[in-house]
């Protein structure tokens, strides 16, 4: 990183960024306040010293960053940490990446070795803090089963289903979780996820067989006698 | 609570889960602090950078510098000088006459002599041609027999200092 870089970062805020502010400083005859700006010409101008076009990088991939290291984690708390680790390191070494790769490929794969290794260091010290729900979102046979129930019941149903799914996904290996995570929640292709993971398609493949196979058996049982249950 | 024993006819697949995962997700005051911290972590990690960039520098600039450069003006006088210094004893032989010489088997052959068969007379010597001395008589002692039959070097030291005087008197 250069020192005009940390020069201009250091008054940079991670603010929303204006797209009309022209009124100068670093900014100054730059369009790259556009929330539309390609990922390409943003990191050219991070790379030229324009560290505010980062902020445009953050908010559009903060999300998607923080849902894989959630995931993978299944703490909130960790995951918030780790996803700044992730931005920081990103920030830092941002002049290394080339554009071989699609930047939130390579985003990506920062994402998935800092969550791994930060699983790796605290093997030991696994407890569930997890997100809330937006039951706006849920639709299909959940939502169907969800509707025939009591507000406060459907809460805890929908609480203790959460659970489940997330002590499920930490009983997999870290591999198996990872590709689960990133094809099935974040819905990247086989292809992608081979690039991230560095792995071939057909090992893509084969661990998410493996790692559905895997979740099927860890949540059949408690799909059987959990929700009926709570039948009324 | 009633409990409903009837299996359910359409079980929730895994795909159904899945779903659920995805309406996991924070809300704005979430990013906002996320914001926050950010800002801090990068700034945080921008003064640590630099405080180790600036730590290098003044490690090189007083330490690594002026021991490079004693170490610099060591070699170079090192290197001046040694065309000055001639080695007074070197075990390697310098010359090629020295490595033949050396390489060639040794023909001396230590005899074994039996003292008790040997003489041990006492060695006339003619001091007339030697003024300075009156008389001089070498004489082994009887005794050092007894040593010369257990230590053949001593025999061998012995004889060879006899030769020396032999020569020098």
């Amino acid at each position: 990183m250069n020192a005009q870089v940390l020069n201009q970062a250091a008054t940079t805020s991670f603010i929303p960024v204006d797209t009309t502010d022209n009124s100068g400083g670093i900014l100054q005859g730059q369009s790259l306040q556009s929330e539309d700006s390609p990922d390409s010409q943003l990191i050219e101008h991070v790379k030229a010293g324009h560290a505010n076009a980062f902020n445009t990088l953050v908010n559009r991939y903060r999300e998607r960053v923080f849902s894989v290291v959630y995931n993978m984690t299944s703490n909130r708390e960790d995951a918030n940490d780790v996803t700044q680790d992730v931005f920081v390191k990103a920030f830092q070494n941002i002049h290394r990446f080339k554009g071989n790769s699609a930047f939130f490929t390579w985003l990506y794969r920062i994402a998935v070795n800092t969550a791994i290794s930060f699983i790796k260091k605290n093997r030991n010290r696994q407890y569930f803090s997890l997100e809330n729900l937006q039951e706006d979102g849920i639709s299909g046979k959940i939502a169907e089963i969800l509707s025939s129930r009591k507000h406060s019941r459907r809460d805890i149903l929908l609480r203790e289903l959460q659970e489940k799914l997330n002590e499920a996904l930490q009983k997999l290996s870290v591999k198996h979780r990872t590709t689960v995570v990133l094809f099935e929640i974040e819905g990247l292709s086989h292809k992608e996820i081979g690039q991230i993971l560095k792995c071939s398609e057909g090992t893509v493949r084969s661990r998410l067989h493996y790692a559905k196979n895997e979740l099927q058996n860890y949540m059949e049982d408690y799909l059987r006698q959990g929700f009926d249950g709570y039948n009324e | 609570m009633r409990n409903n024993k009837q299996p359910q006819e359409d079980p929730i697949r895994l795909d159904d889960l899945f779903q659920l995962k995805r309406q996991e997700k924070p809300d704005q005051q979430f990013w906002e602090e996320f914001d926050v911290q950010l800002q801090q972590k990068m700034l945080g990690s921008m003064v640590d950078r630099r405080n180790l960039l600036d730590r290098f520098r003044q490690f090189t600039l007083r330490k690594i510098l002026p021991l490079s450069l004693a170490g610099s003006a060591l070699a170079a006088l090192v290197v001046s000088l040694s065309p000055l210094w001639k080695p007074v004893h070197s075990d390697k032989p310098n010359t090629d006459v020295e490595v033949a010489a050396l390489s060639q088997p040794s023909n001396t052959e230590i005899e074994s002599v039996d003292f008790h068969e040997a003489t041990l007379s006492a060695t006339q010597v003619d001091f007339d041609s030697l003024p300075e001395f009156s008389s001089l008589e070498l004489s082994v002692d009887a005794s050092l027999n007894a040593v010369y039959e257990t230590n053949g070097l001593v025999a061998s030291s012995d004889s060879l200092l006899t030769g020396i005087a032999e020569q020098l008197f």
